[in-house]
C-alpha cells in the first residue's frame, strides 16, 4: 500500500497554506501516465514544535485529507515518513501520498498526505468532561481495546515505539469509534542495546524510567502511556498532573508509594544509591470511584508499573477481561451499529502464545473464519 | 543610563528603542494602550518636529524605531484623526499668537517630563505630563467660555478625559517596562557576576547597559522562536523573525555604546560554537535566516545552563529530537535530563511529613472523640455506681417485705430509663 507511493517533484506553494491549492505529480516511473493531485488547504487543525497540520481537500476525488507539513532538514531521511510508510494497520493512521514543497527562501518541506479523521480523544474526553460526566465504560473498552491493538501493531511488525502516547494523538471517529494513533513524529525503531534520547513523550504521560533519565528504555513506555490514558478515560481527568519532572515523579509515587530498591534499579540503576522516604502506596480501587468493575482497576495496575518488564504489552493488554464485553457475540455500539472491525488480527499475532491467540479471537469470529486458525483452541 | 545621556539628546526615545521589540514580542496583539504609549510619542515628536512651525495635519512622524513594523505603523496611521481632532478642539479658538504660545507651553512641561522619564520616576513624570495638560486647559479655557461655552468646555473635557486616560495607561505601561527592565537587568547582573572577570578592566556600568540590550534580544527571539515554532513553516512566519532578529541588532548596532559589544558577541559566537562542537550540529544555515538556528542554539544554552525549567528542557528535548537521526548527539544529554535525585528526595520527604502531618491531626480528633466518649461513659458509670450503692444502702436499711423501699427501687429505676 504504502509502497506505490512515489515522492513527486518540488510544487508551488504558499507560505501560509490556508485557502491555497497545492498541487502536485505523482507517478510517471513504471510507464504510468503522470497524475496531477491538487489539494486545497482548508484550515490549520494542529501546530507545534513539529511544524503545521492542515486540513485540505483533494480536488480530484473530493477527499478530506490531513497534511503534516514539516520542515525537511536536506541532510537527514524524514524518520517519520520513513515509518510511515511501512506502516499499514486499521488502528493507525495511513500515509496516503507524499511530497516535497520549497518556498522561496530555498526552504524544503515535507508534506505527508495523511487520511482525515475528525476529532481526537482529547477532545472527545473534553466533551464529557464539559457535560460533567464520565465516558461510557463500553466507549473506553472500545477505544483502549483498539489503542492497544494498534500499539501491538506498532510494537510488533515495524518495531516501532511511538514515544508520545496521549489523548491528543489518539484520532477517533465520530460515527464509526474507530480510534487510529498519530504523529509519529517523536516515534522510533527502538534497538536493543542502543541508547535512545530520554527526554521524549509529554510529562503526564512519561513513564518514570523516562524521568529518571534511562536511556535503555523498551516499547513498555508506550504501554505505560495507555496507562494514564486509561485512567483518564475512566477518571475525567489526567491520573499523574505533575507541573514538572520531579512533580511528575511525586505524582507517580503518590499513587503507586516509592518504588522498591529493585524498582528503581529496573528504570535506572544510577538512582539505586540514593535513599528515597518510603510512601505507602494509595490502594487502585481508592483512586477510582466505588463502582469501578475490578477489571478495570485491574488492567490499569497492570499496565502502571514501575519495573517496565512487568508491564503488560499490548496484545496481553488486548486480552485482558476487561475488553470480554468487547469479544461477546452480539455486542454493539449503543447506537446499534457494528463495532469496528477489532479481531482482523494479521502479523502481530506471529509471537503469541496460542494460548493468547484464543482469547483474542472470540469463539464466533473463529465460526466465521472456517476455524482455520489454530483450531486446537476450544 | 549616563552614557545614553551622553551620546543623543533624545534620551527618552533611545530608552523606548530598546524596549519596544521587547514588548512586542511578549504580547504580539496592539493593545489600546499601546496605541496610546505611541500616540505620546507621536505627539511628543510632533512637539521637538514643528517647533517651527506649527503643522497640524502634516505626518513629520520620525519614529527613530520599527521603520518596518506594519502593525506599529497602521496603528499609528489609524490613530492619528483622534489626536488630531483632539488637538484641534484645544486649538481651534487661538489666535496664531497664542498657538505659539500653547507649542512653547505644551513644549515645556514634555521636556520636563523626559528629564523625569529618564531618571526612570514615573510617578513624578505622571504628575508632570498631566500638569502640563491642565495648565493647557486652563489657558485656553477662560478665554473660549466668551464664545461658545458648551460646546468648547465639552471639547476641553473630552480632551481632559482621553489625556487623562491616556496618561494613565502610559503610567501602567511605564510601570510595566520598568518591572521588565529591571528584571533584566537583574537577569543581566546574574550573569555578568559570573563573566565579571572576564570584563574586569572596563566599569561594570557600561558593561552592563551593553550586556542588557543584547540579552533583550536574545530573550526575544528565543521568545518570538518557541511561541511561534511552526511560523519558521510558513515563509511570511520566517520573515518576521529574521526581521525581529535583524531589528534587534541593527539596534544594537546604531546604539552608540558599542565598546563592549565586540567583545561580547565574540564571547557569544565563541559559546555558540562551543555549543556547535559539543552537540555536533552543523547548522542549516540558509544564507537568508542563518540567524534563526543561531537564536535557537543560544536558547538551548541558556536552557541547560539553567538546567531547571522544566518547558524551557521540554522545547529544547524536542528541538534535539527531531535531530536525533544524526548521531551522537544525545551522549551529552542523558545527565541534564535526568531528575535531580536530590530534590527528589526533598519533595518527597515533604509529601512524607504533610502526610504524617494530615495523620496526625486525623489520630487527634480521633483521640479527643474518644476522649469525650470515655468521659461520657465515666459518667454513666459514675452515675450507675452511685445509684447502684443508694439502692443497695436502702435496700439494706429497710430490708424485709417492705413495700416503701420496693417502690422506692421501683421509681430510682424509672428514673434512669427516662
Amino acid at each position: 500500500m504504502a509502497d506505490d507511493k512515489e515522492i513527486s517533484a518540488p510544487v508551488v506553494d504558499g507560505s501560509d497554506p490556508t485557502g491555497h491549492i497545492i498541487s502536485t505529480t505523482i507517478g510517471g516511473k513504471n510507464g504510468e501516465p503522470k497524475q496531477t493531485i491538487s489539494y486545497m488547504a482548508e484550515r490549520v487543525v494542529g501546530t507545534g514544535s513539529f511544524g503545521i497540520v492542515f486540513q485540505a481537500k483533494c480536488l480530484e476525488s473530493g477527499e478530506t485529507v490531513a497534511i503534516k507539513k514539516v520542515l525537511q532538514d536536506r541532510r537527514y531521511k524524514n524518520r517519520e515518513l520513513q515509518l510511515m510508510r511501512v506502516m499499514d494497520h486499521p488502528n493507525v493512521v495511513s500515509l496516503k501520498h507524499c511530497f516535497f514543497s520549497t518556498t522561496s527562501k530555498n526552504e524544503l518541506f515535507l508534506n505527508l498526505v495523511m487520511e482525515y479523521v475528525p476529532e481526537t480523544m482529547y477532545r472527545v474526553l473534553k466533551h464529557y468532561s464539559n457535560a460533567n460526566q464520565r465516558m461510557p465504560l463500553i466507549y473506553v473498552k472500545l477505544y483502549m481495546y483498539q489503542i492497544f491493538r494498534g500499539l501491538a501493531y506498532i510494537h510488533s511488525v515495524p518495531g516501532v515505539c511511538h514515544r508520545d502516547l496521549k489523548p491528543q494523538n489518539l484520532l477517533v471517529d465520530p460515527l464509526t469509534h474507530q480510534v487510529k494513533l498519530c504523529d509519529f513524529g517523536s516515534a522510533k525503531v527502538l534497538v536493543k542495546g542502543e541508547a535512545n534520547i530520554s527526554y521524549i513523550c509529554s510529562r503526564f504521560y512519561r513513564a518514570p524510567e523516562l524521568i529518571f533519565g534511562a536511556t535503555d528504555y523498551t516499547t513498555s513506555i508506550d504501554i505505560w502511556s495507555a496507562g494514564c490514558v486509561l485512567a483518564e478515560l475512566l477518571l475525567g481527568q489526567p491520573l499523574f498532573p505533575g507541573e514538572n519532572a520531579v512533580d511528575q515523579l511525586v505524582e507517580i509515587i503518590k499513587v503507586l508509594g516509592t518504588p522498591t530498591r529493585e524498582e528503581i534499579r529496573c528504570m535506572n540503576p544510577n538512582y539505586t544509591d540514593f535513599r528515597f522516604p518510603q510512601i505507602k502506596a494509595h490502594p487502585w480501587h481508592k483512586v477510582f470511584h466505588k463502582r469501578m468493575p475490578p477489571e478495570a482497576i485491574d488492567l490499569a495496575s497492570r499496565l502502571l508499573q514501575y519495573s517496565p518488564s512487568l508491564r503488560c504489552t499490548a496484545l496481553e493488554a488486548c486480552a485482558h477481561s476487561f475488553f470480554d464485553e468487547l469479544r461477546e457475540p452480539n455486542a454493539r455500539l449503543p447506537n446499534g451499529r457494528p463495532f469496528p472491525p477489532l479481531f482482523n488480527f494479521k502479523q502481530e499475532l506471529s509471537g503469541a502464545t496460542p494460548e493468547l491467540i484464543n482469547r483474542l479471537i472470540p469463539d464466533h469470529v473463529k465460526r466465521q473464519m472456517g476455524l482455520n486458525l489454530h483450531p486446537a483452541g476450544t | 543610563m549616563r552614557k545614553k545621556r551622553k551620546d543623543d539628546h533624545y534620551p527618552f526615545f533611545k530608552t523606548l528603542n530598546i524596549l519596544p521589540p521587547f514588548r512586542y514580542s511578549k504580547t504580539r496583539h496592539i493593545r489600546i494602550a499601546d496605541i496610546l504609549v505611541d500616540e505620546e510619542l507621536r505627539s511628543e515628536t510632533d512637539g521637538y518636529d514643528c517647533s517651527g512651525d506649527f503643522n497640524m495635519v502634516g505626518h513629520p512622524l520620525h519614529l527613530p524605531e520599527d521603520d518596518d513594523d506594519d502593525d506599529r505603523f497602521m496603528a499609528l496611521q489609524w490613530s492619528s484623526p483622534r489626536r488630531i481632532i483632539s488637538r484641534w478642539l484645544s486649538t481651534l479658538k487661538r489666535g496664531k499668537r497664542r498657538r505659539c504660545d500653547a507649542v512653547r507651553s505644551q513644549k515645556r512641561p514634555k521636556e520636563v517630563a523626559t528629564t523625569e522619564r529618564e531618571t526612570g520616576d514615573e510617578s513624578t513624570h505622571a504628575t508632570c505630563s498631566t500638569n502640563g495638560l491642565n495648565g493647557g486647559g486652563e489657558e485656553t479655557e477662560p478665554r473660549q467660555i466668551v464664545k461658545d461655552t458648551s460646546s468648547v468646555n465639552l471639547g476641553v473635557a473630552c480632551g481632559l478625559v482621553y489625556l487623562i486616560v491616556a496618561s494613565k495607561n502610559e503610567l501602567a505601561k511605564t510601570a510595566e517596562l520598568r518591572a521588565e527592565m529591571e528584571q533584566l537587568l537583574q537577569n543581566a547582573k546574574e550573569e555578568l557576576q559570573s563573566k565579571n572577570s572576564r570584563f574586569g578592566s572596563r566599569p561594570v556600568e557600561s558593561n552592563e547597559m551593553n550586556f542588557a540590550s543584547s540579552t533583550t534580544d536574545l530573550q526575544q527571539a528565543s521568545s518570538s522562536s518557541s511561541e511561534s515554532r511552526f511560523s519558521l513553516q510558513s515563509g511570511m512566519g520566517r520573515e518576521v523573525c529574521s526581521e525581529y532578529v535583524r531589528n534587534g541588532e541593527g539596534e544594537v548596532e546604531r546604539d552608540k555604546c558599542v565598546e563592549g559589544m565586540d567583545q561580547l558577541e565574540a564571547e557569544l559566537e565563541a559559546e555558540l560554537e562551543q555549543l556547535q562542537l559539543r552537540l555536533e550540529l552543523d547548522s542549516e544555515n540558509h544564507s537568508s535566516n542563518s540567524n534563526y538556528p543561531q537564536q535557537q542554539r543560544l536558547k538551548a544554552v541558556q536552557d541547560t545552563a539553567h538546567g531547571t525549567g522544566d518547558d524551557g528542557i521540554s522545547n529544547f528535548g524536542e528541538e534535539i529530537d527531531t535531530h536525533e537521526a544524526a548521531p551522537a548527539d544525545y551522549n551529552e544529554m542523558p545527565c541534564d535530563f535526568r531528575v535531580p535525585a536530590l530534590e527528589l528526595e526533598r519533595r518527597l520527604h515533604e509529601l512524607l511529613e504533610a502526610s504524617q502531618e494530615e495523620r496526625i491531626k486525623e489520630l487527634e480528633v480521633a483521640l479527643e472523640y474518644m476522649k469525650d466518649k470515655l468521659h461520657e461513659k465515666e459518667m454513666e458509670v459514675s452515675w450507675w455506681r452511685q445509684n447502684a450503692s443508694a439502692a443497695l444502702t436502702s435496700h439494706h436499711h429497710l430490708d424485709p417485705s417492705s413495700s416503701g423501699a420496693s417502690q422506692r427501687s421501683s421509681e430510682s429505676t424509672f428514673h434512669l430509663f427516662r
